[in-house]
């Protein structure tokens, strides 16, 4: 309990922080002009005077409701499900759609499942099938402009 | 009408290949609409060119049953996975997910497929009796009333949601502060890009709402590792009792209404309407606090309201030619490639164009319903692929339909910076659906809000003084003080208990 209300309290003071910048940026937006118009930097001086309010009540009274806890698991194989995410993402801008999704696939699927030859093979079929069904079913069916589909140039 | 309505009728049963079209149509819909990232207008915009050949009616109703479908597809995900297929069905993640982890996929799918079904039927009955009455109506609500209303909206779901009050409140001002990015509205000033071009079209509803949502539960799933899901199969039917259909007529009708009404208002749509609807069916409930941990009747008042506003989105669209959303702009299109113009002649000029449309949306939600039924028991068997095969492919489809939804990589990057971001908050009590709820709103709040200001040269008091908004207000004031005081009671009752108990022992 005590941990989660002092994350309440990190949470509260970094909002007050975002609130604080957010409110100054808006105030050297433009503002009111003579047609009545509050000008565009009404609502993020507005919106951030409330972020930094309401991020200091929560500094000063932190909440205690329940939340979804992380508690104990795989961490790493999370941290590396992301990075391949991230590495498929990347390898999508240079590498287009089929080989990239092949790539990603096979490594996770891989990755999450008990690591013996047999998952190997089937992670390796289920990639290659998923990849070219789904290449087939956006590109050629949908028309969605996804670059280097196989079997669709 | 109703005669050109039941000629319209008989002429689609007449002819097999209209059919076949709709049903295709609406499997699309269904299609796009169940995948994160992928949605109605991307399905809407590719397929619009080959109407060009179709009568105008059949083209339009092509169109209008993949937007019914897309709205349906988005129950699958949002049940079985916590992953909303689009932002409308971010409401049934609330309590149809808990029902799928208390071991009732049938149950949430089923009580989720009828609601889809009562919902559409009861927003094409608005449709078709009083649209040119609720389009006047709508037509009468200006900015002022805009501005109050998507306050109270705001206002009600925090009020009525899990969680801390102030966490809500940071939530919404978030969510809002998110939409500011780009180009500002009425003077175009550039703001929150910090000289990013890519920031200038501001953040897109896909890779954010995907993000939060799907990318966040995706990790969360890698994480706890493989967790048996108990699936209970054996219900009979498809999980919904008639005492549970009859328990919620009132819930359904009132969703229902709340749908159309929402879906009426430009821009709102239909994830306002299904948030509204379960925080309004939460507080009317006997047992509030059964809401948000997996009851059917939180799944019956998102999945009602969001197809319910489907049929209200066309309101404004056929009556008065205003497209209210990105889809019923495209559906103009659809319109205007046939030389038609929407709007109140076309209801003398073309009536039989209206009953069409009209029968489309019929046929679709009665489509929808039936495949849905059908494959009511193949679905949630989905739960059942071993996670190392399923989170892989959902991951992927996440990053081809952020991606696609407006060809940039940068949306990519986007997302996985929000799936970051949705898992850091989730896990500290912070209300996800309260967020994208203010980023939705966001564009719509600050358009109204400085309209009103600028007619009134900066008078606050016409939001008070002009009938439709000092009635809005009014009723959430009074609606207010009665939730604070059932609050307040609440919490005197239970320290009461608690004394007592403490005396006792």
């Amino acid at each position: 309990m005590i941990g989660k209300l002092n994350a309440d309290r990190c949470f509260g003071l970094l909002f007050v922080v975002v609130g604080l910048a957010l409110a100054l940026y808006g105030w050297n937006l433009p503002t009111a002009n003579r047609l009545g118009d509050v000008g565009s930097g009404f609502l993020p001086t507005i919106l951030g005077a409330m972020i930094a309010l309401l991020g200091a009540v929560l500094v000063i009274a932190p909440r205690s409701e329940e939340c979804l806890a992380i508690g104990k698991g795989r961490l790493g194989t999370a941290l590396g499900f992301i990075a391949a995410g991230v590495a498929h993402a990347a390898l999508f801008v240079w590498f287009g759609f089929s080989f990239p999704t092949f790539a990603f696939l096979a490594v996770t699927m891989f990755m999450l499942s008990d690591h013996s030859l047999r998952a190997l093979a089937l992670s390796l079929v289920v990639a290659a099938l998923f990849t070219g069904l789904l290449g087939w079913l956006l590109y050629g069916v949908l028309r969605v402009p996804l670059a280097h589909v196989w079997f669709f140039g | 009408m109703f005669e050109t309505i039941f000629a319209s009728i008989s002429s689609l049963l007449a002819t097999p290949s209209q059919l076949g079209l709709l049903c295709i149509g609406a499997l699309i819909g269904l299609f796009v609409g169940t995948l994160p990232g992928l949605n109605a207008t991307l399905a809407i915009a590719v397929l619009l060119p080959i109407t060009f050949k179709l009568e105008p009616g059949t083209a339009i109703g092509f169109l209008t049953t993949i937007y019914i479908g897309a709205i349906c597809g988005g129950l699958y995900g949002a049940a079985l996975m916590r992953i909303p297929g689009n932002a409308s069905s971010i409401a049934t993640t609330l309590d149809g997910y808990p029902l799928v982890q208390k071991g009732f996929p049938l149950k949430a799918l089923g009580t989720g497929v009828l609601a889809n079904f009562c919902g559409g039927l009861l927003g094409l009955l608005f449709l078709v009796s009083c649209a040119p009455l609720i389009a006047g109506f709508g037509l009468k609500m200006g900015p002022y009333e805009f501005v109050v209303l998507i306050l109270i909206a705001l206002l009600l779901v925090i009020l009525l949601s899990q969680g801390a009050m102030v966490k809500g409140l940071l939530m919404a001002c978030l969510g809002m502060s998110l939409s500011l990015v780009g180009i500002a509205p009425i003077d175009g000033v550039m703001r929150l890009t910090f000289g990013n071009t890519d920031l200038i079209s501001g953040l897109a509803i896909v890779p954010v709402m995907v993000g939060l949502f799907a990318v966040a539960q995706m990790v969360r799933e890698v994480h706890r590792g493989d967790t048996e899901v108990k699936l209970d199969f054996n219900l009979k039917g498809f999980g919904v009792t008639l005492s549970e259909v009859t328990g919620n007529l009132i819930n359904i009708l009132r969703s229902s209404f709340l749908g159309v009404f929402v879906g009426i208002l430009p821009g709102l749509g239909p994830a306002a309407a299904g948030m509204l609807s379960w925080a309004v069916a939460k507080q009317s409930s006997k047992t509030p606090e059964e809401f948000g941990t997996g009851t059917v009747k939180g799944v019956w008042a998102a999945e009602s309201a969001n197809n319910a506003a489907a049929g209200g989105a066309l309101f404004p669209l056929l009556t008065l030619g205003i497209p209210g959303d990105t889809v019923t702009a495209l559906l103009i299109a659809g319109f205007m490639i046939h030389g038609l113009q929407p709007g109140p002649l076309l209801f003398v000029s073309r009536p039989d164009v209206i009953a069409d449309i009209y029968v489309a949306f019929l046929f679709a939600v009665v489509a929808i319903f039936l495949f849905q039924l059908a494959t009511i028991r193949v679905v949630p068997r989905l739960l059942l692929t071993p996670k190392h095969f399923l989170l892989p492919m959902m991951l992927v489809l996440t990053v081809v339909g952020a991606y696609s939804a407006e060809n940039r990589t940068f949306d990519v990057w986007l997302m996985f910076a929000f799936g970051a971001l949705g898992l850091i908050l989730e896990r500290f009590g912070f209300s996800l659906a309260i967020l994208i709820l203010g980023f939705i709103l966001g564009p719509i709040f600050e358009v109204n809000l400085r309209r009103a200001l600028t007619f009134g040269q900066g008078d606050l008091t016409p939001f008070v003084t002009r009938p439709i908004s000092g009635t809005f207000i009014a009723v959430t004031v009074v609606a207010v003080a009665g939730i604070l005081l059932q609050r307040y009671l609440k919490q005197r009752n239970r320290a009461k208990e608690r004394r007592l108990a403490d005396s006792n022992s």
